[in-house]
């Protein structure tokens, strides 16, 4: 049995719900939020940008700089990948008979198989 | 036999405690497995059985959006365990969270190259010549690019569980990124990739009075530990996010979202296009009528628009999550998933 507490909230959670649940597909709300995701974005931008300043100035390390670092880090984890998809094909241009890269998507104009 | 007002009482007491405790932490993706292939990120594993009596395996790719042990959840929940159970040799490709060397990751690095040969691998573990496809949530979206691209893998039939088509459907995350309200980079962060924060709170504003009505489920069944445990679990995996590879999500702006590329089914693949069409194997189109994060009006077109003669719908009555993880699957989704893989198997 459901118990009178539980009811009353439903009593009123019920509409609530399904009015909030349209406004958040409403026009009015996508464009409200897309105004403070944009404010925000950039408050918080220009905030790391005077932060990552003030630290420099004392010759501190800021997120911004291990963030570039681990950026770096990144771009050669993918080379080292690239170049070790490259040696695989290489090794085994076959496997079962069945080519490693064969998708038959179809062309667009003008240009070759991808 | 339900307990009595007191006993509940005494319950509730013991089940507050142990989670304000944090002592009521469930094990999850319990079911024994192991690691055939790994590349990158991605991850191939085989669940252990005794009795694999069905063929060929199924491989079950999950999504990009989040961690797998949702298939795994709890003993008594997972879809994974019933299907062993069921005979069926399962395998499960999911991906390590991304960090910035995957920021460049696109469809085709998943569609054309860690797939493939995860079922290359596969196709060797199981010797067996082809296998059985399923793809959950975003993983539905992969393998059905994979099943269009690649028609030489041997690929006997195919299933999408809960698999976005029409994008137009999607709700609220979509329509920010349709008519140019969001640009995919207003998303992405300096590290190449959407964080799993922006995907969480675009998940919960979907139903906003959400949160809390499952708290206030949650203090109401406290007496419960079934319902504690399962609660608990599926709370844990829905806050669990994974950051979003900032190439995949480009593309999945560009040419899922603004363009409805799959519901046309025509989509830019590589240098050129695939088609839906060109999916021939039997195919399984499952989705379910109160699913929020993919709602069943985006999953539905699927069906036909895939080009195989034997292409069929499974309506669920149940969530988004509880088609995998909760009571109702293993009620009413389970057997029925089971009667379609069994009948397009040999065993």
């Amino acid at each position: 049995m459901t118990p009178l507490w539980r009811k009353a909230y439903d009593a009123i959670e019920q509409p609530l719900a399904a009015g909030s649940e349209a406004w958040v597909q409403s026009e009015t709300f996508m464009d409200l939020a897309t105004v403070g995701f944009r404010v925000q974005r950039r408050m918080l931008r220009e905030l790391q940008q005077n932060t990552e300043r003030w630290l420099h100035l004392w010759g501190w390390v800021s997120r911004g700089d291990v963030v570039r670092l681990s950026n770096q880090v990144a771009s050669l984890e993918r080379q080292v990948r690239e170049l070790r998809r490259e040696g695989d094909h290489r090794e085994h241009p076959l496997l079962n008979g069945r080519s490693r890269t064969r998708p038959n998507s179809r062309q667009t104009s003008g240009r070759s198989a991808g | 036999m339900a307990p009595g007002v007191l006993e509940r009482q005494i319950l509730r007491t013991r089940n507050g405690l142990a989670y304000l405790t944090g002592a009521s932490h469930p094990a999850m993706g319990q079911t024994p497995r192991d690691l055939v292939w790994k590349r990158d990120k991605a991850r191939l594993w085989r669940y252990r059985s005794e009795e694999r009596r069905f063929r060929p395996p199924v491989l079950i790719v999950h999504s990009l959006v989040s961690k797998s042990y949702i298939l795994d959840l709890l003993p008594n929940t997972s879809l994974i365990r019933y299907l062993l159970r069921e005979g069926f040799d399962i395998f499960l490709l999911d991906w390590v969270p991304p960090d910035p060397a995957d920021a460049e990751n696109t469809l085709e690095t998943y569609v054309d190259e860690y797939i493939p040969e995860a079922i290359e691998a596969l196709l060797e573990e199981a010797g067996a010549d082809e296998l059985t496809l399923i793809g959950y949530c975003f993983g539905g979206v992969l393998t059905l690019l994979l099943a269009a691209a690649h028609s030489e893998l041997p690929i006997r039939s195919m299933m999408a569980m809960a698999t976005p088509c029409d994008y137009r459907e999607m709700g609220f995350m979509s329509n920010m990124f349709r008519a140019d309200r969001l640009n995919p980079e207003d998303m992405i962060d300096e590290t190449g990739l959407v964080p799993a924060r922006a995907l969480d709170e675009g998940f919960q504003s979907l139903k906003p009075t959400e949160y809390v009505t499952q708290r206030v489920n949650f203090f109401q069944n406290l007496w419960n530990d079934e319902f504690v445990e399962g609660f608990l679990a599926i709370a844990f995996w829905a806050r669990d996010q994974v950051p979003f590879p900032g190439g995949v999500f480009r593309q999945t702006v560009e040419r899922l979202i603004r363009r409805n590329a799959l519901l046309e089914g025509v989509i830019p693949h590589g240098r050129g296009e695939v088609r839906l069409a060109d999916i021939r194997c039997p195919f399984l189109n499952a989705y379910a009528a109160q699913d929020t994060i993919t709602p069943a009006a985006s999953s539905v077109p699927l069906t036909a628009l895939v080009g195989s003669e034997d292409a069929r719908e499974l309506r669920l009555e149940s969530g988004h999550i509880g088609f995998v993880a909760g009571r109702q699957a293993a009620k009413v989704a389970r057997p029925q998933i089971r009667e379609w893989l069994a009948s397009h198997s040999e065993g």
